[in-house]
């Protein structure tokens, strides 16, 4: 047989999964704007600190200027090593006190004219105004480093170089510019650049620190950047690109759609119950008319017949309906508060029979069973009660002419399967979507409600339906549900 | 007057047959459809009390097939509950309502004398002579 199992169709928000990739790709996009920024201001707090560092160069350069005649000392110092003509005395002397205190900051060579022939920093400082001066010294060499070993090999190969560029004729001599480094002199000098910088220690590997290297790139001077930090932030400005809107756009409509969802949903679900419950409601005043009428009748019976016998049968048609009227009452109230009832374990084949014996079928149908093993279920025997009648009566009310009820079952694990099977009429391909709608009708035989409440309560006591039909054919009912004890 | 009623509910078509049988009528009862169908071919009904929604063949469909045969036969439909394309269908029919569960017998009676009132006038004034 055709068959299709019923599943409810998933609603997949289309736009929301859009929102939620475009808040991706305009987020990456604003964000490597960030990249570039961080970029940008590196590159920026650098020039500006060359800047600065320039001008603390032009203010200082008296300063300087007097550095590097004092400096000058070291030239003669080398000079001596050099042609061997050294003053031991005089070495001692001077040596010992200036070296572990002088640090390199930066040197140029220059040609006769004073003009700069070859710098180790990119800071040129016009050294023209104090060659006549340093040229009242001896020979111009000057050096300074930290150590004994780094002066002597520096002093080395910059004299090699100031050699080689002699031998072309461009050169006039070099200087070193150096400061002092130790303790005190460190601390004076502090004191002096506080307002542009603040010289940190030198191992000090914080951020933010920018340094100068000498010509073999190590590092000299280092600066750690205060007051420039907030024109930085200032030009953050330019960084915030439409793509930052769009991505907290595209965020707002994005959170604004599931709330929007969100609530929608709540909504859906409290009209869903209401439905329900009306629903309900309206099977359980149905469900109690034929009774009510029946009692009804009997009063009128009762008024006029005085025959004993007769007022005893209605009497006793009146119990049975006020029974009737007291059971459906409890069954729905179960029903609507959602509450499991009382499992039990239920013996299928008397619970068919107790039905089918209540439900007079029509001659013309036949109800057929094999069930192996005396199947027993674990649930709630009104609920059960109300699924087998339900499908049983389904069925029946399927069936035109003569029919054929089969009803059988297996057991699989903890699991029994019953299954109807009938040769009615069929359920309609697209009507099979919608039977398990609370109270759907459909049907043109029966009443059509009915099977949304099957469902709930199967579910209720931890079952399933499947239902497999085909036009015409007629319709197989499978139930799961837990085997009984 | 001979009435056709017909309801599943077996404890309402029964209490109901007493009822119009103590009013003077002749009632025959059936549960379903097709007994309803035989027994309509067999005897001649001046009237058909009949519940729509039943199973197997509903009251509508057992009413057209009646209908068939005998073209003037009257009906009174009884329901607790009829879904839009069963009004659809009654209105198709020219019948303008039913009566709705649980009635009063003298709703019934009332309308018993509307659908046969000529003849059933008839009935009376013969029986006062």
């Amino acid at each position: 047989m055709e068959g299709r199992v019923i599943r409810l169709p998933e609603k997949i928000n289309v736009f929301s999964y859009l929102l939620i990739f475009l808040t991706i790709i305009f987020f990456l996009i604003s964000f490597s704007s960030v990249l570039k920024a961080i970029k940008d201001l590196e590159k920026l707090e650098l020039e500006h600190s060359k800047d600065r560092l320039e001008q603390y160069f032009e203010n200082r350069k008296e300063a300087l200027r007097h550095q590097i005649l004092e400096l000058g000392v070291w030239s003669e110092l080398f000079w001596q090593v050099k042609t061997g003509k050294l003053n031991k005395e005089w070495f001692k002397e001077n040596f010992d006190d200036w070296l572990p205190v002088v640090k390199l900051d930066f040197g140029y060579i220059f040609d006769k004219e004073g003009d700069p022939f070859y710098s180790t920093s990119p800071l040129l400082f016009d050294c023209k105004e104090i060659i006549p001066e340093i040229i009242k010294r001896k020979n111009l060499t000057f050096f300074l480093k930290l150590n004994k070993d780094t002066i002597l090999n520096i002093a080395a190969s910059l004299i090699n170089k100031s050699e080689d560029a002699k031998q072309e004729g461009e050169y006039a001599g070099f200087i070193f510019i150096g400061r002092i480094i130790d303790n005190e002199r460190l601390k004076e000098i502090k004191k002096e650049v506080r307002e542009d910088f603040e010289i940190t220690n030198l191992d000090d590997d914080k951020e933010r620190v920018i340094f100068l290297t000498d010509y073999q790139d190590k590092p000299v001077i280092y600066l750690k950047i205060n007051s420039s930090e907030k024109s930085i932030y200032k030009k953050l400005g330019k960084y915030i690109t439409p793509a930052w809107f769009l991505t907290i756009g595209c965020l707002y409509a994005l959170i604004f759609l599931l709330v929007k969802e969100g609530k929608r949903k709540i909504k859906e679900e409290k009209e869903k119950q209401l439905v329900f419950l009306g629903k309900i409601m309206g099977f359980i005043v149905h469900e109690l008319k034929n009774p009510l009428a029946t009692i009804k009748n009997c009063f009128y019976l009762l008024k006029e017949i005085k025959d004993e016998n007769k007022r005893k049968t209605y009497l006793e048609i009146m119990e049975k309906a006020t029974e009737n009227i007291t059971k459906t009452i409890d069954t729905f109230l179960k029903i609507s508060k959602g509450e499991k009832g009382e499992k039990e374990s239920v013996d299928v084949k008397d619970l068919i029979d107790e039905i089918t014996k209540d439900m007079a079928i029509p001659p013309h149908i036949k109800i057929e069973y094999s069930l192996n093993n005396k199947p027993k279920v674990l649930g709630n025997r009104n609920q059960l009660r109300y699924v087998f009648k339900n499908i049983i009566k389904n069925s029946v009310e399927s069936i035109k002419e003569n029919g054929l009820i089969k009803i059988i079952n297996e057991e699989k694990d903890s699991k029994v399967r019953i299954i109807f099977s009938d040769n009615g009429c069929g359920i309609k391909k697209k009507d099979l979507k919608k039977i398990f709608e609370p109270f759907y009708t459909t049907k043109e035989k029966g009443m059509g409600f009915g099977l949304g409440l099957v469902k709930y309560l199967l579910e209720l006591n931890n079952g399933e339906i499947e239902i497999f039909s085909q036009e015409g054919k007629g319709t197989d009912v499978v139930i799961t549900l837990l085997k009984g004890e | 007057m001979k009435i056709l009623l017909v309801d599943d509910n077996f404890e309402l078509g029964f209490t109901l047959k007493e009822l119009l049988e103590l009013k003077g009528f002749q009632v025959e009862y059936v549960e379903d459809g097709f007994a309803a169908l035989d027994k309509f071919k067999e005897n001649d009904f001046d009237l058909v009390i009949m519940d729509i929604v039943m199973p197997g063949m509903d009251g509508i469909e057992i009413f057209k097939k009646m209908r068939e045969t005998k073209k003037n036969i009257k009906v009174i439909f009884l329901s607790g509950f009829v879904d839009e394309k069963r009004k659809e269908k009654l209105k198709n029919m020219g019948i303008k309502d039913f009566i709705e569960k649980p009635y009063n017998f003298s709703q019934i009676i009332c309308k018993i004398e509307e659908q046969l009132s000529s003849d059933y006038k008839k009935e009376k004034e013969a029986q006062k002579f």
